[in-house]
């Protein structure tokens, strides 16, 4: 692998370095609300391959037709709307999954007065 | 006209299930709600059966969600494979919001309850129908995040939120990772409808979205392994099993009755959709390691899960157990990847969800009675509660795989499918039959001390409607244990068009490329 | 101890290598992939309007249109982590009203209501000529309701009129709006035994029916777009407001719960407003 091929990929290896520790996270972690960062982090790993998949080189504009603008020159231009939308929705996705989780682990909380996974253990799993 | 309404019944009866979902939250009357909710069940139960009917006399057909054909938008794909699972879980959920039909009078918030149940409902409808892998994973966050809260529902309970918190995290890490595997494969094929990934496989060139952008060897068999990880954290494969008997035990029985008869095998169905279709991997090398994994992974569960089986005291964590053994055993029918396995699995995701609706319900009810989850305190529950220890026996006969009861066809048919097959396959005829072992002796323990003499008198009996609830899903146990030649085609047909990609293909593109 | 870390960072390091192995086989980024340019292309060419969504904004476009049915069933997640909150933290305790507001007050929050209100329909309408979108318009709408509750206090929300019940009643009107969006191609379609498909918006050669794709203004295109989109925008909204309300009525309505509850529930109100 030569070393301009290491920069086309940095993105991608970046990404995937924050995949490797946030399932790191999520798995190896002892407390709750660090998974659930690791969780949270996670879904913004991805978002941030969808960009970057998306994304066009050069000069590059967002995918709205502005009055003016012919088609063809927006269509060689403008990134891709595909990958964004998908972004647009998985963010509101981890949205309601924080709100759901973050809301049990306050009552985990109420319940055991900790977020430790290790003393939290009345189920035998 | 007629045959529009059944064009669109499918479709019809998720959205249904997502309007009563939110209209029921501003119903005011109680009384108008039991009526709302046991019609709204009811309503989406008669729109699947349509679509079944659709499909048995018109054949399998697409359905191009905003009228966008595949590539563009999303297509949703009825079946011989989907429509019938339609039914199943259509009838399980009706059985179990009538079961629960009562609460509504105990607490304010059982409004909210439903309201989750049905969105539950048009997600699991939604899962087993989508042609496209994006749209699985918002469907994948519809029932897993209301899973969630409802495992939470008593959030009084500290075992209960427990239980949903741990459910809740790796449930959304296998969201997650599979969320990972979406963007690797639009990465990869530029397309998100699997009918068009494994055409592109098969070297397709779509004029839409062109063709393959990255190496297929070297991304293929991590995608597919990520798929595969996914689902079996989602349906509970043998090590990542751990949150099953928590969630699920700890879950509102009629609540546990879908999450044990339907939520873990629409995960496994799903994961054999797109395996089978989506990334052809009964047919090329590379994706093939998805079945392998799938394979043993099913070994372990279905023989871990049983054994475990043996050393529980709690009733609802004894069934939980007995879950993740029947998993493993449709893990194996879709990893030997027969038409005959498949078939063997898909018969037993059917079977297996009548029967593990009606054990948990029939669970609650002796929960209820005699206040305890000790299988120790139900000792001689039969003379208290005849006809409930009666629906128990059926079932727990059912789940051993007593002839001619339902399981027991399925459990020959994948026998049969292994020996059938040959070679290394057939000494899975071990783990099967050892599986096979455990469970009997699990369940004869459990009926034993049910119809052994002694007994307390116990608190009240279940009313008329939960013994319909009950009733419907053991029925058809019966029905299709006693008339089997039906089942065996059906589910022979299902297999075949699950394994016949290019009919696939053919079938959702409208063309068959190459 | 040490042999569990180091099985740790081997796992961590094993998941890294595997998925830079696979990453590696792509190609370099920074180019559109096929489908994107068809979006692109078609989303408002006025040369082919059969394949048009009528939205010069294609993520618009593609949000309410081409794959409506991923954004119906993203708009009930977002109900979910909503319904999540009222069972957790629902109290029957109603507000107290501490004292009144003064005229000058009152009159000017109606008027930053108005005009936070305003911006976020706006926000909304236009989302299909610039950005924006009925989930953003929504989270603004909802900044109406921290605002009046960072500025002023608790006590003066019953004097804005506000409560759980009506914003539930004014969610479900909002969700209201985009099922009768959702199922108005399928009505018409068993109606008349054309095609026609669910959350259908323009119309297409293969399905006849359609919406008019600019609703009597020229500036007002997409079709059924913008009617969904205020429907999410109502819903988006009322859901932000249940939410904060129920977080923010913890503190103040029962003295006995403890106060570090209610810093709780605004610490997690400041990091939903965030995402």
């Amino acid at each position: 692998m030569n070393p301009t091929s290491l920069i086309v990929y940095l993105p991608y290896i970046l990404v995937v370095l924050m995949v490797a520790i946030c399932v790191y996270g999520v798995v190896f972690k002892s407390n709750i609300f660090k998974k659930i960062l690791a969780l949270f982090f996670f879904t913004d790993a991805v978002n941030l391959l969808y960009i970057i998949q998306g994304y066009r080189r050069g000069d590059s504009i967002p995918p709205i037709l502005l009055p003016g603008m012919g088609l063809s020159e927006f269509t060689s231009r403008a990134v891709d709307p595909l990958a964004h939308y998908f972004v647009v929705t998985a963010v509101v996705i981890g949205l309601a999954e924080i709100a759901t989780l973050s809301a049990l682990a306050i009552y985990v909380y109420r319940h055991y007065g900790t977020l430790e996974t290790r003393k939290i253990k009345e189920l035998r799993g | 006209m007629i045959d529009m309404l059944l064009f669109h019944a499918p479709i019809l009866a998720m959205l249904v299930g997502m309007v009563a979902s939110f209209l029921i939250i501003v119903v005011p009357n109680q009384r108008v709600i039991k009526v709302f909710v046991v019609s709204s069940a009811l309503a989406i139960v008669v729109l699947a059966l349509l679509a079944f009917v659709r499909v048995f006399v018109g054949g399998s057909y697409v359905y191009y969600m905003g009228g966008w054909p595949p590539p563009i938008g999303i297509p949703y794909v009825i079946d011989c494979f989907s429509a019938p699972l339609a039914v199943v879980i259509a009838i399980v959920v009706f059985s179990t919001m009538l079961y629960s039909i009562k609460d509504t009078e105990k607490t304010r918030e059982a409004k909210w309850c439903y309201s989750l149940r049905f969105l539950m409902e048009a997600g699991m409808l939604g899962l087993i129908f989508t042609g496209d892998v994006f749209h699985i994973f918002v469907m994948l966050e519809v029932v897993g995040l209301s899973a969630i809260i409802l495992v939470a529902f008593r959030k009084d309970v500290k075992q209960a939120v427990e239980a949903a918190i741990k459910y809740g995290i790796y449930d959304v890490l296998a969201i997650s990772i599979f969320y990972l595997s979406t963007a690797m494969i639009y990465g990869m094929f530029g397309s998100m409808a699997m009918a068009e990934i494994s055409a592109k496989l098969g070297g397709y060139i779509s004029p839409i979205s062109g063709g393959i952008f990255a190496s297929p060897t070297q991304a293929l068999p991590v995608i597919a392994t990520l798929i595969v990880w996914s689902f079996a954290i989602g349906s509970a494969l043998f090590p990542l099993h751990f949150w099953l008997p928590d969630a699920h035990s700890m879950a509102p029985s009629a609540l546990s009755a879908i999450l044990s008869g339907l939520i873990v095998q629409i995960n496994l169905a799903v994961l054999a959709r797109i395996l089978f279709d989506g990334l052809r991997a009964s047919a090329l090398p590379t994706t093939a390691i998805g079945l392998y994994v799938l394979l043993v992974l099913g070994v372990l569960s279905s023989v871990v899960g049983s054994a475990l089986m043996l050393v529980q005291t709690d009733i609802k964590r004894l069934i939980a157990y007995s879950t993740i053994s029947n998993i493993g055993l449709i893990a194996i029918g879709f990893g030997v990847a027969t038409v005959t396995s498949v078939s063997a699995a898909y018969l037993h995701i059917i079977n297996h969800a009548f029967v593990k609706a009606a054990l948990f319900m029939t669970a609650g009810v002796f929960m209820h009675a005699t206040g305890s989850r000790e299988i120790r305190s139900y000792r001689g529950i039969s003379r208290s509660m005849p006809y409930a220890t009666l629906l128990f026996l059926v079932g727990a006969l059912a789940s051993i795989g007593f002839p001619p009861l339902s399981i027991f066809w399925s459990k020959l048919l994948l026998l049969y499918s292994v020996v059938q097959n040959g070679g290394i396959y057939s000494y899975l005829v071990v783990p099967i039959l050892v599986t096979v072992v455990f469970e009997a002796v699990a369940q004869i323990r459990v009926l034993a001390v049910m119809y052994s003499r002694g007994g307390s008198p116990v608190r009240d009996r279940p009313s008329k409607a939960i013994y319909i609830s009950i009733g419907l899903p053991i029925a058809i146990t019966v029905l299709i244990g006693i008339m089997p030649s039906f089942a065996f085609e059906y589910a022979g047909l299902a297999a075949s068009e699950l394994l016949d990609f290019e009919k696939y293909i053919k079938v959702v593109l409208g063309f068959l490329p190459g | 101890m040490k042999a569990r870390t180091l099985a740790e960072v081997l796992f961590t390091a094993a998941l890294f290598l595997v998925l830079a192995y696979a990453m590696t086989g792509y190609p370099e980024f920074g180019f559109v992939r096929p489908l994107g340019g068809f979006f692109l292309y078609h989303t408002f060419n006025e040369g082919n309007p059969g394949l048009w969504s009528g939205s010069p904004n294609a993520v618009t476009g593609i949000l309410w249109d081409y794959r409506g049915y991923d954004t119906l069933f993203e708009t009930m997640v977002f109900y979910i982590g909503t319904v999540a909150v009222v069972i957790f933290f629902e109290r029957r305790a109603r507000l107290r009203q501490t004292r009144g507001m003064s005229m000058i007050v009152s009159a000017s929050t109606r008027l930053i209501f108005i005009f936070i209100i305003t911006s976020a329909l706006t926000i909304t309408i236009f989302s299909v000529k610039g950005s924006g979108g009925g989930f953003q318009g929504g989270s603004i709408m909802a900044i109406a309701y921290v605002a009046i509750l960072v500025a002023l206090s608790k006590g003066f929300l019953p004097q804005l009129k506000i409560n759980v019940k009506r914003a539930h009643l004014l969610r479900t009107l909002g969700l209201t709006i985009i099922a009768a969006m959702t199922l108005t191609p399928i009505v018409f379609s068993i109606a008349t035994g054309t095609e026609a498909f669910a959350l259908q918006n323009q119309a297409k050669e293969w399905a006849p029916f359609g919406f008019p794709a600019f609703l009597g203004l020229r500036s007002l295109s997409g079709g059924s777009i913008i009617p969904i989109q205020i429907g999410e925008t109502l819903f988006v909204g009322m859901g932000f407001t249940i939410m904060f309300t129920l977080l923010t009525l913890k503190g103040g309505d029962e003295d006995g719960d403890g106060e570090e509850e209610g810093g709780g529930g605004e610490k997690k109100a400041g990091k939903e407003a965030e995402g």
